[in-house]
């Protein structure tokens, strides 16, 4: 027991540390996360929202009485998936490439052009890949001709679009994860790479023996922090990009845009409320999931 | 030790909580209620402040769209409204100015939290607001509003949900009707004369036309707003339009002025004949939809030539503004067959929140009857902002050097003030605009419905499921992206899985209440 | 001294060719949505997009900048709320991912739980307005702009702790422990300094979503007096968009350049921002942190 209130006692300095993002998360999240009981009421404002009769799971409902209700938690989940696992292999391969980049000048040009696409809205996204993509116009199309095949309709077959989406959202995003990436190979000590020169490791040797290994925390961190995404989707990418087009939704409906097209002309508070618990609870189970695993393998490097 | 520390921390985050929802349910505990004073003296039709002594000086607070440029010299107008509404009423008001993007949002957030806003419009939240108990019910205070009612006739029944008033309308164009406008040009040079053109298969000649004339632009063009033929709601059978009721469709009036029944519309043959419509024209080339533009736009780069449009007396100057072109209307359906429903965008709202509604009252049908406060809003001061051309007939025109784009009052959003009908004409426009838009008013059918309001909690997992279903098929069909021969049986199997049949009939019953309790 | 191989030259051209790849890849659309800013808006509709401008016209942004004041107060405030909210931001970051890296604090678990179950659940939009509105009342001042929702990030916490944890050789802390240096001390005086890649990863990051931010504007400020440019530029295409498309509910009549317009409020957000890149971008470059603190 004393030696614990020893601990405590040393901590004092962490925990005024801590004091300003405690607060923050505080007031930021916590207070208002009363609001989640809206998932389990019919919200009528006026009457406030504690006044608001109970009414159990009703706001549910909806997720799951449409027929598609398996296709769009699909659908959500592997693109997930997809993006996770792509975006961190190539989030890697690209941090790594930056790194490897010496001459200051063209590493900071390389830094700045990458993270453009991260800077553009999907509003704004839609109408450049419009531009690839337009059947008439588009630059996809005309280079088809010119190879001497046939133009393609692009917004009328479903099953261009998960190629579509994925290189979409890779190319908005590639920048970001290299970029953080980027910072922790940077942060790994040069004395590691002068040793294994001087044991006459190539560069390949030292990318597999000292860089991949001494990255790995950021990616499991990243990993299970991205179980806890896996049920939301990016809505601009999803509902914009294929110009809302009916012909999609097999590839291209997501749990975000089919409650907003549900939505749309009820303005429910109570059902919007409940999408979100539902999103929320199920990243919650898998975040818990993943920290459990990683705790298992390896203690150091869950995330609590 | 570390168990009790985390129970610390539950119970602490479990007390905050707790606090915070007893807080924000605090400052809205009494509310919908009866009138607080005695309301009206008699039901006289002047205005109840006459007989009544001096009174307290009071603040209202009013919505007022705006969109992105706020004009300059705002303070400057709001001051010359105030000196007549506080000599008037000893009222002032406060303008609470809104970009139309920003809408949903900041309103919305205004009025859940309860500040402040006495007078609003609900947009296309008017329903939501109904139904979340923002709107005053505000009958008992008819006689403040009299002038308002007396200028509205029989639209007044616009501003009711189930019998019961909650809003009144704007005056301006309040019908529905729906046309198409043509480059004028071009149907001259090619000959078409639209008077004589009674159907859809006379429509497709003269597109055919177009497109043989002009085969590098689209005949009839859809754009960003929807399909080429998205929203015309023709009943072909009666040659009629329908009343759609609710923004989503789903169950609607196919002939809204003699049967109160309520129909799916995508199974019935009016909507199978659009699809078939879309897909043949789409196929030979005389409409086409591109998604990305307006069709407006699309006509004024000339790669179009016509699109669907509504109809009101002022459409043909609109629509040649939009597209650089001086237009001509086919109207879909004979004159006269304009409908009159469920207009409630632009509807003036009292929040049920408001301390003094008959004031309020007082204030908005001031608000509709004098025309200086209604110019001061639309144009400025005069003389300032514009100067009078022709003041018996209203119209108007900047001062020298000035045009919408530097002006330092300009108000893009005059069409949300009160009465449009009291407003200047700018010079060039139709100075009978307004006088031509009321008339037209007043020949249109008036639907069944007007002044049903569907209650959609029963059915609200049901219109859920459904949108997205009309959201899949209906604007690919009407896009000819679809095959109606296949497709539209998908369609309705799909909405039937969906539950539209559970849609429409809670709909009819709670028509049917409505109607009978209208008859008594 | 690094001796170069030959293995080691063909990996740095070839990730010198990989960059260059994807630079232009993320280059080229930029140049698209720029042409068509000072393209001629007619030609856009009627041919689409492309690398070249089609024809010349400066009219979208003389739309856009013929309220001038107006935009170049927005910028200004912009600037102050990204330096200001971005410093703030790292602060409160790195004193939280320090105690968090530091293993032997009792309750850490608990404390990492806090910050990560702030990334999943979240009470919605009415609540967070009340607190900031009712409680904290923040609204119509410039913290508005700050505060909510951006100040600090559970994901960036996180990041740093990662850093602090697995980056940093545990013997300098130890080292200096051991000569009595308090822990504010250390933070300030080692931790700081050695964090540089991820303090400014965070901070770049940071910077870019204070520059793009418009919602807390939108939800806390009722009058323009604040209104940063990305409020400033969404309200005009936003309502360009409205009174384009819903002139049957609002019939106002408009000859705008709406395609161009689009592009060129783009281009406005985004371009100043690239010039901030590069201050944060010299931190990057490998080798310089570790062993400048160690001498």
């Amino acid at each position: 027991m004393n030696k614990k209130l020893r601990y405590f006692k040393r901590s004092i300095p962490f925990y005024i540390m801590f004091l300003p993002a405690f607060i923050y998360f505080l007031i930021n999240n916590y207070l208002p996360m009363f609001g989640i009981i809206m998932a389990f009421k019919n919200v009528s404002f006026r009457d406030g929202i504690i006044n608001s009769p109970w009414v159990g799971l009703t706001n549910f409902k909806f997720l799951f009485a449409s027929a598609d209700a398996w296709l769009i938690t699909r659908n959500t989940v592997l693109y997930n998936v997809v993006f996770l696992v792509l975006g961190q292999l190539l989030g890697i391969f690209v941090g790594i490439c930056l790194s490897e980049v010496r001459n200051k000048k063209a590493a900071r040009v390389y830094q700045t052009l990458i993270l453009l696409p991260h800077l553009m809205s999907m509003v704004i996204v839609s109408y450049l890949a419009n531009a690839i993509l337009n059947e008439n116009y588009g630059l996809l199309n005309r280079i088809l001709v010119v190879l001497g095949g046939e133009a393609i309709n692009w917004y009328a077959d479903a099953a261009y679009w998960p190629y579509i989406l994925t290189i979409i959202r890779i190319w908005a995003s590639i920048g970001f994860s290299s970029v953080i990436y980027l910072s922790s190979i940077v942060g790994i000590n040069e004395d590691y790479y002068e040793a294994a020169c001087l044991d006459g490791a190539n560069k390949w040797q030292q990318i597999r023996h000292i860089t991949l290994p001494l990255i790995k925390p950021t990616t499991v961190t990243l990993i299970i922090l991205g179980m806890g995404q896996m049920m939301r989707s990016d809505f601009g990418l999803f509902y914009l990009v294929p110009l809302n087009t009916g012909a999609l939704f097999r590839t291209t409906q997501t749990i975000d845009t089919y409650v907003y097209r549900a939505l749309m002309t009820l303005g429910n508070t109570g059902m919007s409320a409940a999408a979100g618990f539902y999103q929320s609870i199920v990243g919650f189970l898998l975040i818990l999931g993943a920290n459990w695993l990683i705790r298992k393998l390896s203690r150091e490097l869950a995330l609590f | 030790m570390k168990g009790k520390m985390n129970t610390i921390l539950v119970l602490l985050l479990v007390l905050s909580i707790a606090i915070m929802a007893a807080a924000c349910d605090g400052g809205s505990g009494t509310t919908v209620g009866t009138p607080s004073q005695t309301t009206a003296s008699g039901g006289a039709t002047t205005s109840p402040s006459e007989d009544e002594p001096p009174r307290d000086p009071l603040t209202v607070k009013m919505l007022l769209m705006t969109s992105g440029n706020n004009p300059a010299e705002m303070a400057k107008v709001t001051a010359a409204v105030n000196q007549i509404t506080v000599e008037k009423l000893n009222t002032t008001v406060e303008f609470t100015e809104i970009a139309i993007a920003d809408f949903v949002q900041k309103v919305n957030l205004m009025l859940s939290t309860g500040e402040q806003l006495d007078l609003f419009q609900g947009l296309f939240l008017y329903q939501s607001f109904y139904a979340n108990g923002y709107l005053l019910p505000i009958d008992d205070f008819a006689p403040y509003y009299a002038d308002i009612a007396d200028l509205l006739g029989p639209y007044l029944d616009c501003g009711k949900i189930n019998n019961v008033q909650y809003s009144l309308p704007n005056l301006k164009d309040i019908a529905a009707d729906t046309c198409i406008v043509f480059r004028k040009d071009l149907i001259h040079e090619s000959n078409i004369d639209l008077k004589t053109i009674k159907n859809f298969d006379q429509l497709g000649d003269a597109l055919r036309i177009l497109k043989q004339k002009y085969p590098e632009m689209t005949p009839l063009a859809g754009g960003n707003q929807g399909p080429a033929l998205g929203v015309a709601l023709v009943n072909f059978d009666d040659n009629c339009f329908i009343d759609p009721m609710t923004d989503d469709g789903l169950g609607v009036l196919m002939n809204p002025t003699k049967s109160s029944e309520v129909t799916n519309y995508y199974a019935t043959d009016s909507f199978a004949q659009m699809a078939q419509f879309a897909w043949d024209w789409t196929k030979e080339g005389i409409i086409a939809w591109d998604q990305l533009n307006g069709s407006a736009e699309q006509v004024r780069a000339g790669t179009a030539i016509s699109y669907l449009y509504a109809w009101a007396p002022k459409t043909i100057a609109e629509a040649s503004a939009n597209s650089g072109h001086a237009m001509e209307a086919w109207r879909i359906l004979p004159e006269g067959n304009a409908l009159a429903g469920n207009s409630f965008f632009w509807n003036w709202c009292v929040n049920s929140d408001t301390k003094e509604p008959e004031r309020v009252l007082e204030l908005l049908n001031l608000m509709f009857i004098d025309a200086e406060i209604n110019n001061l809003l639309a144009w400025g001061i005069e003389g300032e902002h514009y100067q009078v051309v022709d003041r018996e007939k209203g119209v108007i025109d900047f001062l020298e050097g000035h045009h919408t784009g530097n002006v330092p009052y300009f108000q893009w959003t005059k069409f949300s003030l009160p009465n449009n009908f009291l407003q200047y004409v700018l010079k060039g426009d139709n100075p009978d605009v307004w006088k031509e838009t009321d008339e037209w008013n007043k020949s249109a059918d008036v639907s069944l419905a007007m002044g049903f309001s569907v209650d959609q909690g029963k059915i609200a997992t049901q219109v859920a499921v459904c949108n997205n279903v009309v959201e899949e098929y209906r604007n690919a069909l009407l896009g000819g992206l679809l095959d109606p021969a296949t497709e539209i049986e998908k369609f309705n199997a799909a909405l039937q899985a969906g539950g539209i049949e559970e849609i429409i009939a809670e709909k009819q019953s709670q028509l049917d209440a409505f109607l009978a309790a209208k008859g008594n | 001294m690094m001796v170069y191989s030959r293995s080691d030259k063909i990996v740095k051209t070839l990730a010198n060719l990989v960059m260059i790849v994807l630079s232009a890849g993320a280059l080229l659309p930029f140049v698209v949505l720029f042409m068509a800013s000072i393209s001629d808006n007619d030609l856009i509709v009627r041919l689409g997009y492309t690398i070249w401008p089609r024809g010349f016209s400066l009219e979208a942004y003389a739309y856009i900048f013929d309220n001038i004041s107006v935009i170049g107060r927005a910028y200004l405030i912009t600037v102050f709320v990204t330096i200001v909210g971005t410093f703030v931001s790292l602060l409160v970051t790195n004193t939280a991912a320090y105690a968090l890296s530091h293993d032997r604090m009792p309750l850490r678990r608990v404390l990492m739980f806090y910050i990560v179950f702030t990334m999943l659940f979240n009470g919605g939009l009415v609540p967070t307005y009340y607190v900031y509105s009712q409680i904290v009342q923040i609204r119509n001042t410039l913290p508005a702009l700050i505060v909510p929702n951006l100040l600090c990030s559970a994901f960036n916490v996180i990041l740093v702790r990662n850093y602090y944890r697995f980056s940093i050789p545990s013997t300098i802390l130890d080292s200096a422990r051991i000569d009595g240096a308090g822990e504010f001390r250390i933070f300030l005086r080692i931790m700081l300094p050695l964090s540089l890649p991820i303090t400014a990863t965070v901070g770049l990051l940071t910077a870019i979503i204070y520059w793009n931010d418009w919602q807390n504007g939108l939800y806390y400020l009722s009058g323009p007096e604040y209104f940063s440019i990305q409020q400033v530029l969404r309200v005009m295409s936003t309502d360009l968009m409205f009174l384009a498309n819903n002139s049957t509910n609002t019939g106002v009549t408009r000859n705008l350049p709406l395609s161009t317009i689009r592009m060129a409020i783009a281009a406005i957000g985004i371009i100043p921002l690239l010039l901030v890149f590069p201050f944060f971008e010299k931190y990057f470059v490998k080798g310089i942190t570790i062993g400048a603190v160690k001498e």
